[in-house]
């Protein structure tokens, strides 16, 4: 490593030295020349300090020339100026004062400013030492009469306008302050004679004009036209401070966008004279929609919601009795039926409720049907008929009651509405074809009444619970549910007459012999389609004659049904997997009833639970043949539970990559290496060959 | 003088073999341990391939204007006491006497003045009797959702607000962040507009179609949704009779970026593979290397030792 020559390095230190202290012993003034414009005003004298005088001469100019200074004459004070000299660290202050007052210039000025100067003159300053000069400050006075420096300064404040009202520059041309500025059109300044002259040409601006035009390094400004390719970096963001912190709260763009659509009423669609296609509304000669009351929102009845073509529905509303409207509404409705020009009027028949407790709910007492009555219509039943794409007809089968006129109250309507082809029966629907649909029904029939495909139930229970009002509702396939419902017990239970009511009760929820095998089995297939349900361990009421009256205990009571449904997948249409009932079992079971005492025991009812259950089990078409323990722990080739499988080590072209399409990846991988083979084949040793070669 | 060793530079020697004989087989074999071992530690020893990543944007939000308000009344209105409005014309009409037109502002404000909307202030003013007492608000505002660094994703989402107090309100304040929710990756490219689909379908007369449930269940069905995440609804007691009911929304659209997931692409994933595999190869070359010098100095197979020829023609070699 060479070391750098030591010769220019010297050179450069010397001159640095040279120009960094001035010469050792020189005495300068800093600064060496000054313009005075106030009374006082000061320099220093730096340089060797020791054993200096320094003096002041007042210059008075002969002919232009000024006398070459002489030092050996010193004085500190000529005429209206002072000198005096304050030493400090390394230097001396010196300090030259007017000590006349400036009042005397101002004598009769009625004008804000006077046009020539009060005072103007020359001083010399110089430093001597031993009468040989050494150094001058040479001042050039030029003192107007009413600067600022020369008056007093006033102990008032100026007052600052409250910037909300007045804006302390509201005019950004007016720069002289006393003077008008030429084609500064809000200067207050200017006189209307001067203003009138340059009115045409006024600048250009907010607030009166000629503000700061936007330059290029705003960050706002090279957005609207083409900057550097490097903007914004380094871009300069104004923002308006606020001042005297009294206002401002940030600029806010409104943006050009989209604001609230004026929400015209938008004409009803109506196509129902070409035929209706499924989803369009039902309309009526009016023009109008039918309407039937629906639930919408979270729960909310409205009242007129149109119906739409092939779309089922069965809905409870609750609505207030007061505001519950009076009008029929299917009485003399006419409604297309999808041919052009063609009516079709509903068939009403009108059935009266039994029980009113069931409809209207929350109120203290249901007054008496007395001279003023109303119907009110409890439930609505409508069934279209379709064919093709019209309706054929319609039943409507309304359940009304009559109430008092002042009744109040809560009331539930129900209304359902059924689309039905025109030639089917009143049969039940099939649950799937081929194979059953998860939540459609299990078909059951019983051999006894071969022709009517039922289903098998579970109970709903309503109210408190009880059996007895309990409702049933079917089993629907795919779903394991669990229903029960109670039994009221006396104390003194007549035991054998309590497991036939059991039984009895159990029973009434499989009424059927067979299940279907199929979702569109049909009952003449019976041997083909049809299951026999098999019924495990009934039990024997009347094995046991001893124990029948009760004493509060009943053993071997009937109270659990369990339904097992075995099901499994049999084959795929179109690659949906159809799925069929293999087999069915039910089985009672039983618990022994006990009275439940306090300390003494009345004879309350007792509530005995009875239950049903349901239960889908799933076989697989071929049993799985049991794991070995190697077997589970051996991940290398699953990629289910294992990150570093096998078959994802080239991930990218397999299948598990979904980033992007497969042929789109095989193309990439081929271009990479079609690479590696060029650099394969321009590396050694084949180089080597085909220069052998060659 | 001294002398020092001013450049240096290798002379190659080779092994020449016949391409059938053990020194060719050797070579295939070293090279065989050479590049294949790498690719599988660098594989076995998880994270080789790059298979989710994550990136930050802003996303541009504007609303779309489109508001649904149900406002439940109580105590004697207890059984479908409730007023409703939307800015679709179907569904007032399906109120009937629920329908209670209220005066709504919105404002977009764009704080950074980057170009980007920032906060959405709302306010609704439901105009009640003096009989009627709100007790409980279900509120769907619509916005369109647009993401852009990395695939162009344009969605239309919405912000559902539920509450609901014991007391009779007189106005609720509600402030919440609109946030992403992603349960499926995004792309590295492309345009996704599969979810720019309006929330609700505006123009259907029917009633099921605005059915809270079933619009809550559809937008939940989607892969990329936005929920408006609100720990502090306020609920403001007091109203005055004749005053009306406000509902007053700051929904602070993107204050903070936004991280949503992508899948890498391909290129991507092959960048960061092959950091990987290089980094495993040196280590390997620099060992077969030794071995292979190793064996073929030792004439371990067989082979003949030849100096390579440099360019420029054969000559003698000079060595001082």
């Amino acid at each position: 490593m060479r070391l750098p020559r030591p010769v220019p390095l010297l050179l450069g230190f010397l001159l640095l030295q040279g120009v960094l202290s001035p010469l050792r012993g020189d005495l300068v003034f800093v600064p060496p020349f000054i313009r005075m414009s106030g009374p006082a005003v000061s320099a220093s004298l730096v340089g060797g300090t020791e054993d200096v005088t320094v003096s002041l001469t007042l210059l008075q100019d002969e002919m232009g020339l000024f006398p070459v200074p002489d030092c050996r004459v010193l004085s500190n004070e000529t005429g209206n100026w002072s000198l005096t000299v304050t030493p400090s660290m390394n230097s001396l202050e010196v300090t030259v004062r007017l000590k006349r007052d400036l009042q005397s210039c101002s004598s009769n000025e009625t004008a804000s400013f006077s046009e020539s100067p009060c005072i103007v003159q020359t001083l010399l300053v110089s430093a001597s030492h031993n009468s040989s000069c050494l150094a001058h400050l040479l001042i050039q006075a030029e003192i107007y009469a009413n600067s600022s420096l020369a008056h007093n300064a006033s102990e008032n404040m100026t007052v600052i306008p409250n910037q909300v009202y007045q804006p302390l520059g509201p005019c950004p041309c007016n720069l002289t302050a006393g003077a008008c500025d030429v084609r500064c059109c809000c200067d207050q300044e200017c006189s209307s004679n001067l203003t009138a002259l340059f009115r045409e040409s006024c600048f250009p601006g907010i607030f009166g004009g000629d503000v700061n035009p936007p330059f290029d390094q705003l960050c706002s400004v090279q957005k609207a036209r083409g900057g550097p390719d490097w903007f914004p970096f380094l871009c300069v963001q104004l923002a308006n401070s606020p001042f005297l912190g009294y206002f401002y709260h940030g600029s806010v763009s409104p943006g050009h966008h989209a604001s609230f659509d004026v929400y015209l009423h938008t004409d009803l669609k109506d196509f129902s004279d070409f035929g209706y296609k499924q989803g369009d509304p039902v309309m009526t000669v009016d023009k109008a929609y039918f309407t039937i009351p629906q639930v919408s929102l979270a729960g909310q009845c409205m009242q007129n919601a149109p119906v739409a073509f092939l779309q089922n529905f069965d809905v409870q509303c609750v609505t207030n009795l007061e505001i519950l409207p009076e009008q029929d509404r299917t009485i003399n409705v006419k409604i297309k039926n999808g041919a052009m020009g063609g009516i079709v009027t509903p068939k009403v028949v009108y059935e009266e409720a039994t029980d009113l407790d069931r409809f209207i709910t929350n109120t203290e007492t249901l007054l008496n049907s007395g001279p003023a009555t109303r119907n009110v219509n409890v439930e609505e039943h409508y069934i279209f008929r379709w064919n093709n794409n019209t309706i054929s007809e319609i039943d409507v089968k309304i359940i009304r009651a009559e109430i008092n006129v002042h009744q109040k109250g809560i009331m539930t309507q129900r209304f359902s509405v059924k689309f039905l082809s025109s030639n089917s029966g009143t049969e039940m629907e099939s649950s799937g074809n081929p194979g059953y649909q998860l939540g459609k029904p299990v078909r059951a029939l019983n051999t006894n009444r071969i022709d009517n495909v039922t289903t098998l139930h579970l109970w709903q229970s309503a109210g408190r619970g009880l059996c007895t009002s309990a409702t049933l509702k079917p089993i629907l396939f795919g779903e394991n549910a669990l229903s029960g419902c109670l039994l009221e017990v006396g104390l003194n239970e007549n035991c054998t007459q309590l497991r036939e009511n059991s039984v009895e009760l159990l029973d009434s929820l499989i009424k059927a012999t067979h299940v279907a095998m199929r979702g569109n089995s049909h009952y003449n297939d019976l041997s083909d389609d049809w299951l026999e349900i098999i019924r495990a361990d009934a039990p024997n009421t009347g094995a046991d004659p001893a124990v029948s009256s009760s004493n509060g205990v009943c053993p071997d009571v009937p109270a659990q049904l369990s339904i097992r449904i075995l099901f499994s997948d049999a084959g795929a249409v179109e690659g949906i997997t159809q799925q069929e009932i293999l087999g069915v079992e039910t089985r009672l079971s039983s618990v022994t009833w006990q009275y439940q005492c306090g300390l003494t025991c009345e004879d309350n009812a007792d509530l005995f639970p009875i239950s049903a259950s349901v239960q889908f089990i799933k076989i697989p078409a071929q049993l799985p043949c049991p794991l070995t323990r190697f077997q589970i722990n051996f991940t290398e080739y699953d990629c289910n539970r294992n990150e570093v499988c096998w078959p994802q080590l080239l991930y990218p072209l397999t299948r598990y990559y979904q980033g992007e399409p497969y042929g789109q990846c095989v193309a990439k991988s081929l271009f990479l290496v079609s690479f590696i083979i060029l650099a394969v084949f321009l590396s050694n040793p084949w180089t080597r060959i085909c220069k052998a070669h060659s | 003088m001294a002398l020092y060793e001013l450049f240096s530079h290798p002379v190659e020697r080779g092994y020449r073999a016949g391409l059938c004989s053990k020194a060719a087989l050797f070579l295939l074999l070293a090279s065989t341990l050479t590049y294949i071992p790498p690719l599988l530690v660098a594989f076995r020893s998880h994270g080789f391939w790059l298979k989710r990543s994550s990136y930050e944007e802003q996303p541009t939000v504007r609303f779309q204007h489109q508001v649904l308000l149900v406002a439940l009344l109580g105590p004697e209105h207890a059984n479908g006491g409730f007023l409703a409005w939307s800015t679709f014309p179907a569904f007032n009409r399906l109120q009937g006497d629920h329908l209670r037109v209220p005066l709504v502002s919105t404002r977009e404000e764009d704080r950074n003045q980057d170009g980007k909307m920032d906060v959405l202030h709302f306010k609704l003013e439901l105009p009640l009797r003096p009989t009627e007492h709100v007790l409980g608000v279900q509120l769907i505002l619509t916005f369109s959702y647009q993401l852009h660094r990395m695939s162009t994703f344009v969605m239309q989402s919405m912000a559902f607000l539920q509450s609901s107090f014991a007391v009779p309100g007189s106005q609720l304040y509600v402030n919440g962040d609109l946030r992403l929710q992603q349960r499926q990756p995004l792309s590295y490219g492309g345009l996704d507009v599969r979810y720019n689909v309006s929330v609700i379908n505006g123009t259907s007369p029917f009633a099921r179609d605005y059915d809270l449930t079933h619009i809550v269940a559809a937008y939940q069905e989607r892969n990329v949704t936005t929920i408006l995440t609100d720990p502090n609804a306020i609920w403001l007691v007091g109203r005055a009779a004749e005053l009306r009911f406000n509902i007053y929304l700051e929904n602070v659209i993107c204050d903070s970026l936004t991280v949503g997931t992508y899948l890498p692409g391909f290129w991507e994933m092959i960048k960061f593979a092959w950091v990987q595999y290089v980094s495993i190869l040196l280590i390997f070359l620099w060992v077969f290397d030794r071995i292979k010098r190793f064996v073929f100095q030792n004439q371990v197979v067989t082979t003949s030792p030849v100096t390579a020829v440099p360019q420029g023609g054969p000559y003698k070699e000079h060595l001082s």
